[in-house]
């Protein structure tokens, strides 16, 4: 069930970014969609009734730790992602004072 | 010896850092240029010394990171496949940057970005953990949305805002892809997952072909197939030149070695088997659009397209005679299309101008500047005896057996000749009317016209002695011996060369007429934009995923 709801969200981000026109607006669908990649490897690594893997006596039944780890850096690489991205579309706000993706291609064609 | 692969991705990564810290307080260009190019030169000289070890020896040597067992860390194997991309890819970085010193407009960002695009390069060939594949990937391409960027104008920010959306997309589906991979087979070392990952050891033969699509369209996006190529002509036209050479010639075919190197371990067949066609079609179909450019960089961009179109076809084949076409097509169209990249760079820097119609019969002004690029465009063309016709006859004759694919490869040849033939006129036509002013034309650098050179000659070379080269690819590094000895100077096939080449001066001279014009301007006017790129995404993985399904072929 949760993982269908994993692919769910990736769908609902995938759809912003087609769909909508606004820059701002892909920018947080592309967000979406690697949240969505990211709760579905917290899933890969889950399993009902486990703790933390934090290893102290008595402690059994551990969650596999690898996708929490690998997580963190898909976490930090989709921040630099994002990051990078809202850079350009200052820029290209700046440049052509616009943030629909179809004006601004046909602004940058015509230039 | 084993820890070379480690110095590979060490020493870049090293010389960034250096390059940021020394120019933290005062900026230090002669020392920043000093620092990325030792890298690079040190980089090549330790390759050097591992050739003994891999093609020699045939050994492969694998570090494994902070010393966990390779089924648990991260291990990074230097084989025949790797040192190869890895020696070619650090060569043409050089050349890169012996050019971006001499246009003088770059500051010390342009070469800590330009040693962080090096490193991602290094890192994605000499991986063999999938994950770390995934980050080194995502190092290349940060890298390289800023380097598109470089020259802030509005159409370069746009190509790599196009770029980043949707290669982020990409990385999204590799990632979904990786993750699938580590349900089944709990591993992510691509030795563990070719043992565990297959659908005789119990993994859903539907989830096996999801994997294998996520797999292929998230790092395609990247390799720029048909019909994930739509970011490509503007990102690699737009950018500094120096960096199209580089992404041109190398990071695409990085990518797409990456692709090679899982589909191989996972023995997926049937998805090898559709590259033959998507190979084609991606040969192709960017032609058209390349015939219709007037822009002379991006012409080059929609070229590195359908070039890559051949060696994803000859991937396809998978006998040993394609694969080491496909090789040696890599380090061809690497050093044929660097050299019209500079070449063209350099008529840029000299009149200012990149638009084809306005530039016309500058042989007599730059004659060092048109004949290396003329060797580039009779490489590229596939004349003999330059390299371009070596590596294309190899993939022609393994192609044989296939008819539809052979015909869409030789009527992409048809036409790259006549647009190159097009692209060749601003230096043979005749002066127009109205000539550039003689004073607004600077001189190229020396430098520059000795890069040129000293790349025409490699191209000659590599196309004048084939057997040398095609027996280094296929005994040392494909290690599998091929079948007979080929002839490649034989009179077919120097026949059929000809033959392509007339038919494309007849392309050339049809495109010059008045309808001509008419259908090209239509042509140049539909490029698709984000929106319709995304969608293409979408639908190619579904494609992918139900035309690859085991059982068709």
């Amino acid at each position: 069930m949760e993982f269908y709801l994993a692919f769910l969200i990736l769908f609902i981000g995938v759809w912003g970014m087609v769909s909508k026109e606004n820059v701002i607006k892909k920018i947080i669908g592309l967000n979406i969609t690697n949240s969505a990649v990211i709760l579905f490897f917290i899933l890969v690594g889950h399993h009902y009734g486990s703790t933390a893997p934090i290893m102290e006596k008595g402690v059994k039944d551990v969650v596999d730790p690898l996708p929490q780890a690998l997580m963190i850096t898909t976490i930090v690489i989709g921040i630099c992602l994002t990051s990078l991205a809202l850079a350009l579309a200052l820029k290209i706000y700046r440049k052509y004072n616009t943030l629909n993706i179809s004006r601004i291609e046909k602004l940058a064609k015509d230039e | 010896m084993n820890n070379i692969p480690l110095f590979l991705i060490i020493i870049p990564l090293f010389a960034a850092c250096l390059i940021l810290l020394i120019n933290f307080f005062k900026p230090h260009p002669g020392l920043t240029q000093l620092i990325s190019l030792s890298s690079i030169i040190i980089s090549l000289i330790i390759l050097g010394f591992s050739t003994i070890h891999i093609l020699i020896e045939k050994q492969t040597l694998i570090y494994n990171l902070g010393g966990w067992e390779e089924l648990v860390g991260i291990s990074l194997h230097l084989d025949g496949l790797a040192w190869f991309s890895s020696s070619s890819g650090a060569i043409i970085a050089l050349f890169s940057l012996v050019y971006s010193l001499k246009e003088k407009i770059y500051q010390y960002k342009f070469y800590f970005f330009f040693s962080i695009l090096v490193t991602g390069m290094q890192g994605v060939v000499l991986t063999h953990d999938i994950f770390n594949m995934f980050v080194f990937f995502e190092i290349l391409s940060i890298a390289s949305y800023i380097l598109i960027a470089y020259s802030q104008e509005g159409k370069a920010i746009k190509a790599s805002f196009h770029y980043l959306i949707i290669s982020s997309l990409g990385a999204s589906l590799f990632l979904l892809g990786i993750g699938l991979i580590y349900q089944g087979c709990g591993s992510l070392s691509l030795t563990q997952i070719g043992k565990t990952f297959s659908i005789e050891r119990g993994i859903p033969s539907s989830m096996f072909q999801l994997t294998i699509s996520l797999i292929v369209v998230g790092i395609g996006i990247r390799a720029a197939f048909i019909p994930l190529h739509l970011w490509l002509p503007d990102a690699h036209g737009y950018a500094p030149t120096p960096v199209s050479a580089l992404l041109s010639g190398i990071t695409i075919k990085i990518s797409f070695l990456a692709i090679w190197r899982i589909i191989s371990i996972l023995e997926a067949i049937n998805s090898q088997h559709f590259f033959l066609w998507i190979g084609s079609l991606t040969a192709l179909i960017p032609v058209i659009w390349a015939l219709s450019q007037t822009d002379i960089k991006k012409l080059l961009a929609y070229h590195s397209i359908s070039q890559m179109g051949f060696i994803i076809v000859s991937f396809g084949i998978g006998s040993a005679l394609s694969l080491t076409g496909s090789l040696y097509h890599f380090l061809n169209h690497s050093f044929f299309k660097s050299l019209l990249f500079f070449s063209m760079g350099a008529v840029i820097y000299t009149t200012g101008k990149r638009d084809l119609r306005k530039l016309s019969g500058l042989f007599k002004k730059m004659p060092w500047v048109a004949v290396p690029s003329l060797i580039g465009a009779l490489s590229i063309s596939g004349i003999p005896p330059f390299n371009g016709f070596v590596s294309r006859t190899l993939i022609a004759t393994s192609l044989k057996k296939y008819p539809l694919p052979l015909f869409f490869i030789f009527l992409a040849s048809v036409g790259t000749a006549a647009s190159f033939i097009k692209l060749m006129m601003i230096f043979l036509s005749k002066e127009k009317v109205k000539p550039l002013p003689h004073k607004k034309i600077k001189k190229a650098p020396k430098t520059m016209i000795y890069l040129l050179i000293t790349l025409s000659i490699i191209s000659l070379l590599s196309g004048i002695f084939p057997s040398w080269i095609v027996k280094v690819i296929s005994n040392f590094i494909l290690l599998k011996d091929l079948p007979s000895p080929i002839k490649i100077y034989s009179f077919s096939n120097i026949g059929k060369s000809l033959l392509i080449f007339v038919l494309g001066i007849f392309l050339y001279k049809f495109i010059t007429t008045k309808y001509g014009k008419q259908i090209l301007l239509r042509i140049r006017d539909t490029e698709p934009g984000l929106n319709n790129s995304l969608l293409l995404v979408i639908l190619s993985l579904i494609l992918f995923f139900i035309l690859t399904i085991p059982g068709k072929y």
